[in-house]
């Protein structure tokens, strides 16, 4: 689960990390990819095609959100992706031709829970070489610009949406394999999994991490998920109802949250000097 | 036809007070606070504790809980957004974020999951071919009020002409010795009261309960967004639109219009056209005008 | 040869530039001289296409150069510095002359993929590059330091070292000299007469008389975005309208 969760983070990394761009929507591509599995398995196509719905569909959606981020301030386009996000989760809700509606839909199960891990950990590390390589690169470097000043970049004869439009493509890819394998994981998709709340949590395991670092990034969600996961044991530990402490739970993430930005805006692991030239001296 | 129409002006009625609030603090602080809509609920839940813990009745009930939540706000303020006032726009509405679910979280603990309804008994009205209740009279009544009451607090006492000066234009607004600091709090006093006073109202008219905050959430920002993000008043007559748009879409048969057997839009769309209301709306916006990037 | 024909921008009700009119030819530097507002970096920003004229068109040996396009003006050839140095503070002064190399196959997905060997060896051509103008504006000693701890003057530099990575044909240069030490001052004339002898075009908007006397082929003077004078140095330093615009109606 760690794994999942953890390549969505490094998804937003890149966008974010990386090069700036505030999307509070990321769950869409998440679910995306979580219902192309559904969409797969609810009208009888065979199971990889949800794979390539999840890895094809959701940077296609992806180019299609960023068009207008060039016209729009940040905090606008943040908003618009939040409503995209949203406005997939209605759909998914009320439309129930499309993959079960309210009732969400039951998608082959990877039973082998070692198959399981091994798959979502074979993504995770694929996603984090990945951004490694993009990271120490000539891209990330420009990416690093156009986080700081997309202007400059342009005077150096940079279109900054050509980037723009590159890295959310690569993000909502990575975003919806993470989704399609979820899918097999859980082996049930419904549209409460999928909402603001989830892209939140998201967000909260990168900012803590540190958005800049891909360890950061795996460290952050690696607590939040732990945090989330131990609910259970903690609420048996100590006889209060469950409804209590995951109600404290979701406190405590937003406390985190808050105080991250107050204290420690970096994140856990802040961004290291990296060495993105071949020969410097 | 009426109906509809009446329907629409109650429903805009609860949202349009929250949602005036958001457009405020929009105004001033230029963010969107994601914690607005938990103000509200906080709103609704003291409100509901003054009148059945304290005795007190509906009407001060409601204004000890607005006071109280303004300066719940304003302590807010103090403790989180002052210290960040110079993180990005949406540095601020994730952060906003994070008080929210610390509110939200609080709110669970005191009172449990369950929902509860406030001990009114409202007279059922007709009138013009519509049905409703003296409750209803009441609270369209109050957003009334309240909207008047802001107007004459904006337009004619000199708070109000300080406020509108930093929403205009901060940097130039300080220089001329307004005390931002001051502003903001009286901001987020007004705003956040009236997220109480739209909570309470909300509540009153559906019910209390902790997940409120996320049935209001879409329609007001929607409602905000409509009526044009900083614009106070545009958000109430945004609430007008949106309620209309949804109710008119729902309840009027569409396709016999379009003479193709009768249709009309599901109501479980109505969170639909909200959300994609706004999105339309901030899609269509122009970009930022004057300086620099002609992108 | 350099030119920008009728250019007028407006922004609400302000008239920032109205039928401004400039030439500058090939191995010249063109001084751009006027009191504060009198719009002389929106004349830069707008051949540089970070701004968007109402009206004008700025064409470079005859080609038309694209508005309201900064990468398409970069791609022409065009370099801008600005007043406030733009750079990135959190590389290093090393990696931000990196970034003015224009052509870099490491900054596509599917060069980094497909032909690593390439990005390579062109990284290690645009190091030596780096290396090779850090000398000349003398800053290889900084190049290991973030570019956010460099002093103003240095920051100046560094901005005209990241331009001069691109080659570029015209370099616009808004207030090179300000808060600049007379040491590295010098050193920028020095450079800048290099460049001349380049056969570049330089425009150069300073309030520094001295530097613009030194250095400038011709004077262009605005006020209140309209030219007031033309000409030599020599010929603007006596002319009474300039003398007028700068210290106010005499008493």
């Amino acid at each position: 689960m760690i794994a999942i969760w953890s390549v969505l983070g490094i998804s937003l990394h890149l966008q974010f990390g990386l090069t700036g761009l505030v999307n509070f929507g990321q769950v869409l591509p998440f679910a995306i990819g979580a219902y192309g599995a559904g969409f797969a398995a609810v009208h009888g196509a065979p199971g990889w095609s949800g794979w390539v719905i999840g890895g094809v569909m959701a940077p296609l959606l992806g180019l299609v959100v960023i068009l207008p981020a060039s016209r729009l301030t940040q905090d606008y386009w943040a908003l618009v992706t939040l409503g995209a996000g949203e406005l997939f989760r209605l759909a998914m809700l009320n439309i129930p031709g499309i993959a079960g509606g309210v009732e969400g839909v039951s998608v082959a199960r990877i039973n082998a829970s070692g198959t399981a891990m091994l798959a979502a950990l074979a993504l995770l590390v694929a996603t984090v070489l990945f951004a490694r390589r993009i990271g120490h690169s000539p891209l990330g470097r420009m990416l690093r610009v156009l986080r700081e000043d997309e202007v400059l970049a342009a005077t150096l004869g940079r279109d900054p949406v050509r980037f723009q439009r590159v890295v959310t493509a690569i993000s909502w890819a990575m975003a919806g394999l993470a989704g399609t394998l979820y899918a097999h994981v859980i082996g049930y998709i419904s549209p409460s999994a999928f909402t603001v709340a989830e892209t939140f949590l998201i967000w909260i395991a990168v900012l803590l991490g540190g958005p800049a670092s891909i360890l950061g990034v795996v460290l952050g969600t690696t607590i939040i998920q732990l945090t989330a996961l131990s609910t259970r044991f903690v609420a048996q530990w100590s006889q209060l109802p469950f409804e209590f402490v995951a109600n404290l739970r979701l406190g405590l993430f937003g406390l985190v949250l808050v105080l991250v930005f107050l204290l420690r805006p970096e994140g856990l692991v802040p961004e290291r000097r990296e060495r993105v030239d071949a020969a410097s001296r | 036809m009426t109906q509809i129409l009446a329907d629409s002006l109650i429903y805009a009625a609860e949202i349009g007070i929250i949602a005036m609030g958001v457009a405020l603090c929009f105004a001033i602080l230029r963010f969107a606070n994601f914690a607005h809509v938990q103000f509200a609920v906080v709103g609704a839940y003291l409100t509901y504790s003054a009148n059945r813990f304290l005795g007190l009745p509906l009407v001060p009930a409601t204004l000890l809980s607005a006071v109280a939540t303004g300066l719940l706000a304003v302590g807010i303020d103090r403790a989180v957004f002052a210290r960040l006032r110079r993180i990005t726009p949406e540095g601020k509405m994730i952060v906003s974020w994070g008080v929210a679910l610390i509110l939200r979280a609080a709110i669970a603990c005191c009172f449990g999951g369950a929902s509860r309804v406030f001990p009114v008994e409202p007279a059922a009205l007709n009138a013009l071919g519509a049905y409703f209740t003296s409750q209803d009279v009441a609270v369209v009544a109050a957003t009334l009020a309240a909207i008047l009451a802001l107007h004459l607090l904006l337009h004619r006492t000199r708070a109000g002409t300080a406020l509108r000066a930093l929403a205009s234009n901060a940097e130039l607004a300080e220089t001329r010795g307004i005390p931002a600091e001051r502003m903001i709090a009286l901001m987020w006093l007004i705003s956040a009261g009236f997220a109480a006073i739209g909570g309470t109202l909300f509540a009153l008219e559906t019910r209390l309960q902790p997940n409120m905050d996320l049935i209001i959430l879409l329609p007001t920002f929607s409602a905000v967004t409509i009526g044009g993000l900083d614009r106070v008043f545009g958000a109430a007559i945004g609430a007008l639109v949106l309620s209309l748009a949804q109710n008119l879409l729902i309840g009027v048969d569409l396709g016999g219009l379009v003479g193709l057997g009768s249709w009309s839009v599901p109501t479980r769309f109505r969170d639909f056209i909200a959300v994609g209301a706004m999105v339309l709306i901030l899609l269509l916006r122009r970009r930022m005008p004057g300086a620099l990037a002609a992108r | 040869m350099l030119q920008a024909a009728d250019i007028s921008v407006a922004y609400g009700g302000f008239q920032a530039l109205a039928g401004v009119s400039l030439r500058a030819e090939a191995g010249s530097i063109l001084g751009l001289v006027g009191p504060n507002g009198s719009g002389k970096s929106t004349l830069l920003n707008v051949i540089a296409g970070v701004q968007f004229p109402d009206r004008g068109s700025v064409t470079l040996d005859g080609r038309t150069v694209p508005a309201g396009r900064p990468e398409l003006a970069a791609q022409c050839g065009i370099g801008r510095a600005f007043q406030i140095p733009r750079l990135t503070r959190r590389l290093t002064v090393f990696q931000n002359v990196l970034i003015g190399a224009p052509d870099q196959p490491g900054e596509r997905v599917s060069e980094l993929l497909l032909r690593p060997g390439r990005v390579r060896r062109r990284e290690r051509e645009i190091a030596e590059a780096a290396h090779a103008v850090l000398r000349r504006v003398d800053l290889a000693h900084k190049a290991q330091d973030y570019a956010g701890n460099l002093s103003g003057g240095q920051q100046k530099l560094l901005s005209l070292a990241m331009l001069l990575m691109g080659h570029p044909r015209v370099l616009l240069l808004d207030e090179p000299a300000a808060g600049v030490n007379p040491v590295l001052i010098a050193r920028e004339i020095a450079l800048l007469r290099e460049l001349r002898a380049e056969r570049r075009i330089i425009v150069l908007v300073e309030h520094n008389m001295d530097m613009i006397a030194d250095l400038c082929d011709r004077v262009i003077v605005l006020d209140a975005g309209e030219i007031i004078a033309e000409g030599s140095p020599a010929a603007i330093r006596a002319d009474a309208r300039v003398m007028r615009s700068y210290l106010g109606e005499p008493a």
